[in-house]
């Protein structure tokens, strides 16, 4: 089966991306300026403080021993341990992971949901298509601290609507408290999203497909959904994709802004307190989420557009 | 009995927000069964006739004029009769089969889509089209049912678009250049397949193409139309002996042919003029070797002349000379 061929050769790259993306990660900081050791012991030591502390880190060791000993933990599921907190990174993180997934997550559906649905209607109704135009070209120049002051200020703190501050608790809970920033992190994507799908559909619609569809007597809203919904969806997944890849990054302004114990500011607290183990981890983490997320768009788009599955000689 | 009736009919498209003239006059009937020939260079308005026969117009297209199916009036129909008339009347085989079939879904479900849309069964479905891949020669029809465009060569994809127009069972198949995009070795076997079957199940077909001699080949009648507007119908079977139309004579003659070497003798001078073009006088004017003052100030009525009818005003006159084929084969003899 060709199709199975292509995705497993696809799974077979995405690995190997991984693969490469972790040995920058840690090459970066382990090139980076500050030893851990003189860190841990927090200033004065004697060397020969410092050489047993560096023995018992493994810090005297060639580069891709060490890293093999870091690597192999995280397939462990060992993500290192925090000269910070004095504690490990995987139970650090447990609790904040969560929250940063809620957050993409909803922020990817009011996205694609979003998007797909004003860039729709945009291609299909001329009038409200104006319209939609004008307001995602304002939407896609805000920012998403922008507008996460604007929401704050509107929804917060004038209509008292949702929460500005927090994770909240619940199911309910979290989705009120998550509300605000998850449009705050979409907002520029899904007018992004919205004028995408507007072009891809317009063009679907001047294809010969639909006027054969048309030809043959088939309703309006097969044509659509059959000729030129399913059709677009090719370069509308593509970008959702890169969207969704996008947020990973935009996650960690979000987060500062409400207030939300996640990666993202978890991985600005690592940063500021050299926390290497903490930023590694996190950084691994948040180019694995990219990879994935591109990894399992290649993989629809080859469900999508079957000229595609043809495997690469 | 007549199926088709095309009554003077106009178009105009709107071009840069204005309307343009696409179709002049065009009258043109079609009996049950029959095959009539659409022939003129290209821009002269085929393609918008076969559509408005189907009402498959660019947007802000104003039609005029009349077209009735079986009595009934296409441009008044509502779009669930549009839907109807699409669906079981007429089909419609386009050039660029390429194109014009969806490239991310299967032959299967081009095939069937018309009949299930229509409340057909798709296992049903399944077995007419399995059915009329095999009649236009293509095998291993499951496997094929589970490709995609892509995977089929031009000439087996027309043979899927002409299957797919006839399994809707139409009485009328509206052809636009169906082999024009193929190499010459296939256009034969699809043009093969086409005439083939649409003899065998007795369907009207008005088939557009620029090519005077392979719409003589495969209809009955031939109509000619040159910058929208209809100059000359006649029988297939006399237009090597005798046409009326000095642009007709013009067509014969600028195709090189195997059984006719002396060809190229009479190539049409100049350009072919678009309908918006041209002025009030007949619309070959510009072109036209044998013009007289009348050609100019009056534009020549359809007459009927024997079996043909015919847009000129010298026709009784030229008759004699017209008859490119037959002049030229002499004039070779002689030399
Ligand atoms: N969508 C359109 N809008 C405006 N003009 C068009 C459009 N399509 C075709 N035309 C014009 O209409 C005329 C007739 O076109 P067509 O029927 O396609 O010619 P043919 O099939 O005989 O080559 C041409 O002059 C062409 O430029
Ligand atoms: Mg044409």
């Amino acid at each position: 089966m060709a199709l199975v061929r292509v995705v497993l050769e696809r799974l077979a790259e995405l690995v190997l991306t991984l693969l490469v993306a972790s040995v920058a990660i840690y090459g970066a900081l382990y090139l980076a300026p500050g030893n851990p050791a003189t860190l841990l012991a927090g200033g004065h030591i004697t060397p020969s403080v410092l050489r047993e502390i560096e023995r018992q880190l493994h810090l005297n060791e060639p580069f891709f021993v060490r890293y093999w000993d870091w690597l192999d933990g995280i397939l462990h599921g060992n993500l290192g341990k925090s000269f910070v907190y004095r504690e490990s990174v995987t139970s650090l993180l447990a609790s904040r992971v969560l929250n940063s997934v809620y957050l993409v997550s909803y922020s990817a559906v009011v996205i694609i949901v979003g998007g797909v649905a004003l860039g729709l209607a945009a291609a299909l109704r001329r009038r409200l298509g104006v319209a939609i135009t004008a307001g995602t070209s304002v939407g896609l120049a805000t920012p998403s601290f922008v507008a996460a002051i604007m929401l704050i200020t509107l929804f917060a703190v004038n209509l008292k609507w949702f929460p500005a501050y927090g994770t909240g608790s619940g199911f309910a809970g979290q989705l009120r408290h998550l509300t605000l920033p998850a449009v705050a992190l979409a907002l520029s994507w899904l007018a992004y999203t919205a004028q995408l799908t507007k072009a891809a559909v317009r063009e679907e619609l001047g294809k010969d497909q639909v006027e054969t569809a048309q030809s043959r007597g088939i309703r309006p809203r097969h044509v659509v959904t059959r000729h030129v919904l399913r059709n677009a969806l090719i370069p509308i997944t593509t970008v959702s994709g890169i969207t969704v890849a996008g947020l990973v990054a935009g996650d960690v302004v979000v987060e500062q802004a409400f207030g939300i114990n996640g990666l993202g500011s978890f991985l600005v607290q690592a940063t500021l307190q050299k926390d290497f183990a903490s930023m590694q981890a996190v950084a691994l983490i948040l180019v694995a989420a990219f990879v994935v997320v591109n990894g399992i768009v290649d993989v629809a788009g080859l469900f999508l557009d079957p000229r595609l599955r043809e495997p690469a000689v | 009995m007549t199926l088709l009736e095309i009554h003077r009919l106009s178009l105009d498209l709107e071009v840069d927000g204005e309307l343009r003239r696409i179709i002049h006059d065009v009258t043109l009937e079609l009996d049950d069964g029959e095959a009539v020939g659409l022939v003129g260079e290209s821009g002269a308005g085929k393609s918008m006739t076969s559509r408005a026969v189907i009402r498959l117009l660019p947007r802000g297209a104003r039609l005029g004029g009349e077209v009735e199916f079986d009595g009934r009036s296409v441009p008044a129909m509502d779009a669930r009769a549009l839907r109807a008339y699409r669906s079981r009347d007429v089909a419609m085989i386009f050039q660029d089969a390429r194109s014009h079939i969806n490239p991310v879904r299967t032959i299967g479900a081009f095939l069937t889509e018309a009949l299930v849309e229509r409340g057909e069964r798709k296992a049903d479905a399944v077995t007419v089209v399995s059915e009329l891949l095999e009649t236009v020669g293509i095998h291993d029809v499951p496997h094929r049912l589970r490709q995609y465009p892509h995977e089929l060569s031009g000439g087996m994809l027309q043979r899927v678009m002409i299957a797919a127009a006839l399994a809707i069972r139409p009485r009328l198949l509206l052809a636009d250049e169906p082999t024009t995009a193929l190499d010459v070795t296939t256009q034969a076997e699809v043009m093969a397949h086409l005439d083939r079957q649409r003899r065998g199940r007795g369907l009207a077909m008005l088939f557009v193409t620029h090519d005077l001699e392979l719409a003589a080949a495969v209809c009955d009648r031939i109509a000619v139309i040159y910058a929208g507007c209809l100059v000359e119908e006649c029988p297939a079977s006399t237009v090597h002996d005798r046409v009326l139309h000095p642009y007709t004579a013009g067509l014969l003659a600028s195709r090189p042919s195997a059984t006719r070497r002396a060809a190229r003798l009479a190539a049409i001078p100049g350009r072919p003029q678009a309908a918006y073009e041209i002025a009030p006088g007949c619309p070959f004017v510009a072109r036209c070797p044998y013009v007289v003052d009348l050609c100019r100030t009056t534009r020549p009525p359809l007459r009927l002349i024997g079996a043909s009818r015919v847009a000129c005003h010298r026709a009784e006159e030229l008759a004699g000379q017209l008859s490119v084929g037959r002049f030229s084969g002499e004039e070779r003899a002689r030399a």
